[in-house]
């Protein structure tokens, strides 16, 4: 089935009538777009650019609905779920990166275009393994989802969406004050997560 | 150490709240607080996880991802032979379309540019045909400001010549950008920008003669080449590569790619940016953000990135370049503010009439009245506050209004305008109009139609507008290059006497631009039955969310509606009516009536909303101000998804409990600034419950699930919200109002406020974003 910008208004306008399906169909759509962008920006840019993660939210959604001052909860919804979308394109990214390196294959398709810098995404140690590193993040994720579902959600906006403590804060319905305090929470417990998993690997 | 799910909770807090204390309290905190040694030993590690996690995800994911400076940029060394023609002396530099080098022609033995296009630019389908048409077309620009363009060239790779890589060779110039001397010096003196405007201007128009427009105009692709004495600076405008050919030849309409996102978004028009296509005007508005950016020295939308201010240009007007450089001219800062207009048709015709604006000629305003009587309403108010020379005004008919909105209203609204008989309009049928030309026409039966000439020399305008539009009268209008604004029935005239037009002085429009320029509004009728009040050149007539009723003091009362959203009060306690047109190209303009605060009486009627219980909140249009009171009662089913660990936004207060049935009240949380904290204390109620609430304070009435996870819901509640009594607030009559901040006012016109000064009165804000309004009211909403 082939959607267009119009159909994405039409989803984010049955999502906010309550149609759960109308959001299972949008995260397909808003996952080509924000690749698609991605490695256009990757390709088009200047070599000095660094990659926004919100500006690629901000692009893509322009892109796939076009009314950008009319839908303002709609807006809202699509940044929840271009941060979620965020997340499985890096995780999906990592994941098939361990699995060549695996078959000893060390070209990896969006290695062509990233290419990723020594103090990486995670702010850990450079000499630990990115994409390693991206995968575990995402088991503890996937833990912390069924200990405190919201502070996955806040994580998934702040680092993978790239949004700034208010704009979550209006994403996930508490204060800016709140989601600090969770977000705090948050990190120190997956920090700890990864770091137990680190030593786990060594022993 | 594996955390059990009861007790993550009791850890969480007691982390969060060791977090807020001083190191060396942290100890005697748990001591009093936390008895379980083993929830102590997670409290302990998780604080010791925090300590160490130093900058642990504190950096967005994608931060980590930089681009390979090799890719795209420097493909060639020096040495290298091109297409067997062209032999690399120099990388220059990549932008959009490819990487640009100096490279000699060996044949010719001169010095070319050569830029190489990036392969994946001319991979997809008829994208090399359409390369080559743009190349003959800019072939055929000669003009000294204009960077000539010579000839394309394949530069053969190995393989089967799918690799193979698309060259223009064009003229070589020394220099750098105009954006590298924008950067480097900042901005300029008038006489220095003076000559590079023209030149740019008088680029732009060789190149528009031509049918091309550029597309992707910015200070990047204007070379500043300096004369063999360095006594003058010319400007070359460079990559027309991304011009196609503007709308009038109908061989290119398949080239037009009107869903994708050519250019720069920081230089691109408002209808660029919606996907529509790009015609002159559009290279004229980048040229008005390039000539701003010149003289103020900044850019007139700021935003963390080009895309936010791309969104800003769609729903504000610029700041005028007077806020940054108060010493420019009016001249300079209507020019650059008319190159700047939302609305194509707005802005100049053609890029010589900015050099000639700049130059003191006179160029006419699109606006300009040139048909149709001037309606002088009988009994037209004129207020003392808001005097302004009379030369500034515009005609009262002149108006393109539409009341705002009110969802439910407007569903009645629909209803009865589709009960009243089709209407045959006559209409002028004029050739000599000008763009946005405005008229009325009134047949035999007495009823008057209001019509708008669509821009004559804009296809795309009226290509668009047929597209909304395509066939029946309004289409048959616009073939004639009018369009139908309204048509007012004769009998109902009768509310002409609170026709009026204000300009305000400390009022603005509503994106920052002076209202005289805008402000155009007639009241032209009420219609008695439905309290509906029509504002004069109106194309879709709305009603608006308030019902009042206004007093005439002669013993007449009449019902009427507007959003109290946007009443704001004046140094008088009127109550100023902002009347916001929306028209279909997505712009936006303000007018105000003036309304003594005496006048009017709210009377609510008993509204039905429906809470999804998948939203966090539903705006159910009610603006309270403290005292308020209403009742609300709530019936229906909503599935969660789960169990709530916790209730309420904000979290600050005391949990409500874990009874998933819980809804809550919230002002609008926008504008956290003005409203501060949410409380939820007695705001919480079940289902099929009804209560009565007062308001505390001033904000928008929200209701919404009381679930932070509310995408995994299903159902609705209807709610019914029943009127209480209003409080009116007293007045203030003559007392000087003391804070305004100017640039609420300026900021987007979405989301309009009421706010109160500190001495209590009304304060009107429009905002996007948090603003610093002080008010002394509690920082807390409470609806009890």
């Amino acid at each position: 089935m082939k959607f267009g910008p119009e159909d994405v208004t039409a989803l984010l306008s049955e999502m906010e009538k309550g149609n759960q399906e109308a959001a299972s169909k949008l995260v397909p759509l808003v996952y080509d777009e924000l690749r698609r962008i991605a490695e256009r920006y990757m390709r088009l840019e200047r070599a000095d650019h660094t990659l926004q993660a919100t500006a690629l939210v901000h692009e893509a959604y322009l892109k796939l609905v076009r009314q950008p001052s009319k839908h303002f909860q709609g807006r809202m919804h699509f940044f929840a779920i271009a941060a979620n979308t965020m997340r499985h394109i890096l995780i999906d990214h990592a994941r098939r990166r361990n699995a060549q390196k695996r078959a000893g294959n060390h070209k990896v398709a969006l290695e062509e275009v990233f290419n990723v810098s020594a103090a990486f995404a995670l702010n850990r140690a450079a000499d630990s393994d990115q994409s390693e590193e991206l995968l575990k993040l995402d088991s503890a994720l996937k833990k912390l989802a069924t200990l405190d579902p919201r502070q996955v959600k806040i994580v998934e906006l702040r680092f993978f969406g790239g949004l700034t403590v208010e704009e979550t804060a209006d994403i996930v319905g508490i204060s800016p004050r709140q989601v600090k305090r969770e977000w705090s929470h948050a990190r120190a417990w997956l920090h700890g997560e990864l770091e137990s998993s680190r030593h786990g690997d060594l022993a | 150490m594996e955390i059990s799910p009861e007790n993550w909770e009791a850890v969480k807090a007691l982390f969060q709240a060791a977090q807020e204390l001083a190191p060396e309290e942290i100890a005697a905190f748990l001591n009093r607080n936390c008895a379980d040694p083993s929830l102590r030993a997670e409290v302990e590690r998780l604080l010791t996880e925090d300590r160490k996690a130093g900058n642990f995800l504190s950096a967005p994911a994608l931060l980590g991802f930089r681009l390979n400076p090799g890719l795209g940029s420097e493909q060639f060394r020096p040495g290298e032979l091109l297409a067997g023609r062209f032999k690399v002396i120099r990388f220059i530099a990549a932008g959009g379309m490819g990487a640009v080098y100096e490279a000699e022609d060996i044949e010719l033995k001169t010095d070319r540019a050569i830029k190489v296009i990036r392969p994946e630019i001319l991979n997809q389908s008829n994208a090399v045909a359409r390369f080559r048409r743009e190349v003959r077309l800019a072939q055929q620009v000669t003009h000294p400001n204009v960077c000539r363009v010579f000839d394309i060239f394949r530069h053969k790779s190995e393989g089967n010549g799918i690799n193979d890589l698309w060259l223009v060779s064009m003229e070589l110039l020394q220099g750098g950008t105009l954006a590298d001397r924008l950067r480097g010096k900042g901005r300029m003196s008038l006489s220095e920008a003076l000559p590079l405007i023209n030149q740019m201007a008088s680029a732009l128009s060789a190149a528009h003669r031509a049918g091309i427009v550029h597309r992707d105009f910015k200070p990047g692709n204007v070379m500043l080449v300096a004369s063999e004495d360095n006594a003058s600076v010319r400007a070359v405008v460079t990559d027309f590569g991304l011009a196609v050919r503007s709308v009038s030849s109908a061989e290119t309409t398949s080239l037009v790619t009107g869903n994708e996102l050519f250019g720069s978004p920081a230089y691109m028009a408002p209808e660029q940016i919606e996907g529509r296509i790009a015609t002159p005007a559009s290279d004229i508005y980048a040229l008005g953000l390039v000539m701003y950016e010149m003289v103020a020295g900044r850019r007139p939308f700021e935003g963390d990135t080009p895309i936010s201010m791309a969104v800003k240009r769609l729903s504000q007007n610029a700041r005028s370049p007077r806020d940054f450089r108060p010493e420019l001219s009016p001249q300079w800062e209507t020019t650059i503010l008319r190159c700047l207009e939302r609305q194509p048709a707005k802005r100049f015709t053609s890029t010589q009439e900015i050099a000639d604006a700049l130059s003191g000629q006179d160029v006419p305003m699109p606006l300009a009245p040139t048909v149709g009587p001037t309606v002088e309403p009988p009994n037209s108010v004129e207020f003392d506050r808001f005097e302004t020379p009379k030369s500034h005004r515009l005609p009262l008919w002149a108006g393109v209004a539409a009341l705002v909105f009110a969802s439910m209203i407007a569903a009645f609204w629909l209803y009865r305008s589709r009960s009243s008989p089709p209407q045959t309009v006559q209409f002028p049928t004029k050739s000599d109009l000008h763009s946005g030309d405005l008229g009325t026409s009134v047949p035999q039966n007495g009823d008057t139609t209001y019509w708008q000439s669509i821009n004559p020399t804009d296809p795309a305008e009226l290509q668009q507008y047929l597209l909304e539009y395509p066939n029946g009268e309004y289409a048959d209008l616009a073939r004639t290059r009018l369009k139908k604004l309204t048509t007012e029935k004769g009998h109902q005239n009768n509310g002409s006497n609170i026709t009026t037009q204000t300009e305000g002085r400390n009022l603005r429009g509503c994106n920052g631009m002076p209202a005289s320029r805008y402000l155009s509004l007639t009241i032209t009728s009420l219609d008695l039955n439905t309290g509906v009040a029509y504002i004069g050149g109106v194309d879709r007539l709305r009603p608006t969310a308030m019902p009042f009723t206004w007093n005439w003091g002669d013993g007449r009362i009449t019902q009427g509606w507007f959003p109290q959203s946007h009443v704001y009060a004046d140094t008088k306690s009127n109550y100023v009516l902002q009347v916001t047109s929306h028209e279909n190209d997505g712009s936006t303009e303000c007018a105000w009536l003036l309304i003594p605060p005496d006048e009017i009486r709210f009377s609510e009627a008993t509204r039905e909303i429906k809470v999804p219980g998948s939203q966090p909140w539903t705006d159910t249009g009610v603006d309270l101000r403290a005292g308020d009171t209403l009742s609300i009662s709530a019936s229906g089913n909503v599935r969660f998804s789960a169990e709530i660990p916790s209730v309420g936004p904000g979290g600050d207060q005391p949990k409500c409990g874990t009874n998933p049935r819980a809804a809550y009240i919230a002002p609008e949380l926008r504008c956290h600034s003005l409203i501060g904290r949410i409380g939820l204390s007695g705001a919480i109620f079940e289902v099929g419950v009804s209560r009565r609430f007062r308001a505390s304070a001033t904000g928008r009435l929200y209701l919404g699930v009381n679930d932070n996870f509310f995408p995994d819901n299903s159902g609705n509640w209807t709610v019914h919200i029943a009127p209480g009594s209003r409080n009116t607030p007293s007045s203030n009559a003559g007392q000087p109002l003391s804070i305004i901040p100017e640039r609420t006012l300026e900021s987007d016109r979405l989301y309009p406020w009421i706010a109160y000064s500190p001495d209590g009165r009304l304060l009107a804000s429009i905002c996007d974003r948090p603003v610093d309004i002080i008010h002394p009211r509690p920082s807390v909403i409470e609806i009890h």
